[in-house]
């Protein structure tokens, strides 16, 4: 049974999952039958965006409050097909639409879901606003560093430093020797000395 | 769990990862020989030309719809195993042990339909257990009986052995052996059992040295308590042979040569690793660098595998 189990994850009936698009945490009910898992959704309009149709919905953010007093959020999603739901109890067909979204399940929480947040927020960063973080952030760092007066002197005065520097990496990258953790790997070698 | 001064493990001449990678695999090991060993298939078809012997090749499945032939094949068949070619780490092997009408009963006991195994197939194809996700092809293999007097030794799972081959020269070698707590893998990592085996020339039947779990010394094997000190492999020569006909097939300088005892067909070749790994020494307890040295200090390196095997058994019995 343990090793059927290996890397798989088990779930229960009901389990809390990390809605990317709404970085909400909800409830869900697990249905192993289904095929796409559906979402409360209100207010739902369709419309057609740069030719391609698209969704327009709230979803209600969970809290203490009174079924249809809670907060709603308003997504966007673009339609990957449309579906029609036969019910046993109900004549009409009911029509739905689906579109993908993105969720996590089955990660330890220990109740907060930050880690998760900032990582979902680096995963979704597209590439311009990425690269404008990740510069800001390098030019912040090389600021605080070059106002040093130290380092201001001396790469200003003596700028071939900077083919040390290289020379110091590319150093590095040769080398050879025990690396920190394996003097701790092989600790049992003592031993045989 | 302490530390360890690094000068002593200069003296004890241990082979580290930094110098492995750049002073021998860099070196050595040119890079268009690397898909000759990440792919089981062609490492079986180079080897045979130089009469190395390897699990007996039932069937290849390379496209979807080869795989509607897995069923008459395997019709009559009692036991084989399906491996991913491209696959590593074992990741993707099934192995079926026996018949049941027709279901087939894999190694854990459990009994699937002929369909599982061809679900099982097309995962392969599609490149589920391969590097990367590229698209691989599967092979059904003759199953490998071990050896009754070294499959005693080992919880479940087919020992192995590991020899480390230098430009050619067999530098040093374990037995691996599977334990409860590797769960019948023969995966270091996971907790198997290495047992160094001696290269040198006073043991022509290669015998065990030293063995190590968890890389720490144990005397007894700890599932079934043989000793593991003094066990003694048959065909130990042949095996030590077998490795340097690798080097003459793949031109790898170095590489890690991975091989199982069949009781009917003697020593088979397993598998080829172009980054063998460090734990080898370990099991040991000696350093692969005074070895390597040695090698590299060769003037006139010897020709043939035999002679190379022999200037093996001489020199590294001391080292």
């Amino acid at each position: 049974m343990a090793s059927q189990l290996k890397g798989k994850l088990i779930v229960g009936e009901v389990e809390k999952f990390f809605l990317t698009a709404a970085e909400t945490v909800y409830n869900a009910r697990i249905d192993s039958g289904a095929e796409t898992s559906s979402i409360d959704a209100r207010n739902i309009v369709r419309f057609e965006r740069d030719g391609s149709n698209w969704v327009r919905f709230d979803v209600p953010v969970p809290g203490d409050k009174e079924p249809g007093s809670e907060e709603l959020l308003t997504l966007e999603k673009e339609v990957s097909r449309r579906v029609r739901i036969l019910q046993s109890n109900v004549e009409d067909p009911e029509r739905r639409v689906v579109a993908f979204m993105r969720m996590l399940i089955g990660i330890p929480t220990s109740g907060t879901f930050m880690p998760v947040l900032i990582a979902v927020a680096f995963v979704q960063t597209t590439l311009i606003p990425g690269l404008v973080a990740f510069l800001s952030v390098v030019a912040i760092c090389a600021y605080l560093l070059m106002s040093a007066p130290l380092a201001g002197h001396l790469t200003f005065n003596f700028p071939e430093l900077h083919l040390v520097i290289l020379g110091l990496i590319l150093l590095m990258g040769n080398y050879t020797g025990y690396k920190l953790s394996e003097l701790r790997r092989f600790t049992p070698m003592k031993v045989y000395d | 769990m302490g530390w360890i001064s690094p000068f002593t493990l200069n003296r004890l001449g241990m082979l580290n990862m930094n110098r492995r990678n750049v002073d021998y695999i860099a070196r050595y090991n040119d890079r268009t020989s690397y898909p000759l060993v990440d792919n089981k298939l062609k490492t079986k078809l180079v080897v045979a030309e130089y009469d190395v012997k390897t699990p007996r090749l039932l069937q290849v499945v390379s496209q979807q719809h080869e795989i509607f032939h897995f069923r008459e094949m395997s019709a009559d068949l009692a036991d084989f195993a399906i491996k991913p070619a491209k696959g590593s780490g074992g990741k993707g092997i099934t192995v079926v042990t026996g018949r049941d009408g027709d279901e087939f009963v894999k190694a854990s006991g459990a009994r699937i339909g002929v369909d599982v195994l061809e679900r099982h197939l097309t995962n392969i194809l599609a490149g589920l257990y391969s590097l990367a996700g590229a698209s691989d092809v599967a092979i059904v293999e003759n199953l490998v009986q071990s050896t009754p007097d070294l499959a005693r030794y080992s919880f479940q799972g087919v020992p192995d052995i590991r020899i480390v081959v230098f430009q050619g020269y067999p530098v040093m070698a374990m037995l691996r052996l599977a334990t409860r707590a590797s769960d019948g893998k023969a995966n270091l990592h996971q907790g198997a059992v290495g047992v160094g085996l001696g290269v040198g020339l006073d043991i022509a039947t290669g015998r065990g040295l030293n063995a190590v779990q968890y890389n720490r010394p144990v005397l007894l094997h700890p599932d079934n308590g043989l000793t593991l000190e003094n066990l003694v492999i048959e065909d130990w020569e042949t095996m030590l042979i077998m490795a340097p006909h690798c080097y003459e097939a793949t031109g790898l300088g170095y590489m890690g040569v991975d091989l199982v005892v069949d009781a009917q067909q003697g020593p088979l070749l397993l598998e080829l690793n172009a980054r063998p790994g460090l734990a080898i020494q370990m099991a040991n307890g000696r350093g692969l660098r005074p070895r390597l040295q040695k090698v590299e200090a060769l003037r006139r390196p010897h020709y043939s595998p035999e002679k190379r095997v022999k200037y093996a058994m001489a020199e590294f019995g001391y080292l």
